[in-house]
């Protein structure tokens, strides 16, 4: 080491203790900070694509099964092979002697009344099977009268297996 | 947390591990510019810098080097963008002369000057240094770098380092001799 460094040693400590005192201004540490930020958010929006998308995923997973499910129920046959289904083939409602009293509210009472109340009503064609009963609803106002009736057929198709026995609808 | 973890969380958003990051370098990059390529560009590289960290522009890769030596090694290549590339990033200087032994007889220059005097006396002669030999004395002498690490962030070997730097502090020597005379003159 020669005489000189010394000194010019120590000059150049004092210029790094001087140095000390500078840094970088206040602007660029905010200016980083919004930069962090902005990643920060933009992580985050990332996040909630991704959970979004995971979760828009499931639910196609989930539902796209059941939806082919019910297109199938819809398009094939809606009963088991031997099932029994009922329907309804019902008259319109014929007018009783109360039907003009008014009355505010009412129900409608099912019930098996003679076969030859089809014929007060001229409706002996609706149903021609051999039972003495037929079924009937009848509308009864709030004060307890009879207003209407109408008479109802119950037809039980069977299942594919015994479509061929199913020929027994009648149709008023 | 060490450096390398506080980097990765940075960059996922960690505001609080960037804060800490940049604590702990941006004086250090920053001073290192201000003598590279002035105050006014300081800011600029420091901004750089870790914009390039937090965008992942340079992945870190600790089997290279500290991440100090990461940190300065982006930084340096902000300041080269700066300076002409001719001024740092020619190496013609034929390295046997760096080895050359430099004695100068003369009486220290800095002994008769006071702090504040000597400060900026310095501070001219640092830089009027020609890059290459500049960077290295910002490095190792006002930095306090060891020869090793300034050599990972100058991207050559050690004892360039260390002929650089003989050389530098010749040419301090001589250029604050010069200083002195003018100032002697001019009083």
């Amino acid at each position: 080491m020669s005489q000189e460094q010394s000194p010019l040693t120590s000059g150049l400590r004092a210029v790094a203790e001087d140095d000390e005192h500078q840094g970088t201004s206040n602007a660029v540490g905010l200016r980083l900070l919004a930069e962090v930020q902005a990643i920060a958010d933009a992580r985050r929006r990332r996040m909630l694509i991704v959970s979004l998308s995971a979760a828009a995923a499931l639910l196609v997973a989930a539902l796209v099964p059941a939806w082919r499910w019910a297109q199938s129920t819809a398009d094939g046959p809606q009963t088991p092979e031997g099932a029994v289904v009922t329907r309804e083939l019902v008259t319109e409602f014929f007018p009783l002697t109360y039907s003009n009293v008014p009355a505010r509210s009412g129900y409608v009472v099912r019930m098996q009344v003679p076969r030859a109340a089809l014929a007060s009503f001229g409706a002996t064609a609706f149903s021609r099977d051999a039972s003495p009963q037929v079924l009937a609803d009848v509308v009864i106002g709030d004060d307890g009268l009879a207003r209407a009736v109408r008479f109802v057929q119950v037809i039980s198709d069977r299942g594919p297996a015994e479509a061929g026995h199913s020929g027994q609808e009648q149709t008023p | 947390m060490d450096d390398a973890g506080l980097i990765a969380l940075a960059r996922r958003g960690d505001a609080v591990a960037f804060s800490r990051l940049f604590a702990s370098y941006e004086r250090a990059i920053f001073r290192y510019a201000a003598h590279m390529c002035g105050r006014d560009a300081a800011d600029d590289v420091v901004q750089e810098t870790f914009l390039a960290v937090l965008r992942g522009t340079g992945d870190y890769d600790a089997s290279k080097g500290t991440v100090g030596n990461y940190l300065f090694g982006i930084a340096r290549h902000c300041v080269l963008k700066r300076l002409n590339a001719r001024e740092i990033g020619s190496f013609d200087l034929d390295e046997h002369e760096e080895h050359t032994a430099w004695t100068d007889a003369r009486p220290s220059v800095l002994d008769s000057l006071s702090r504040e005097e000597t400060v900026q006396a310095v501070r001219v002669a640092i830089a009027s240094l020609p890059a290459r030999y500049r960077e290295v004395v910002v490095l190792c002498e006002l930095q306090e770098m060891s020869y090793a690490d300034a050599a990972a962030v100058v991207q050559c070997p050690v004892g360039t380092v260390r002929s650089r730097l003989h050389r530098a502090r010749a040419l301090l020597t001589t250029k604050l001799a010069a200083a002195h005379v003018e100032v002697g003159l001019r009083k």
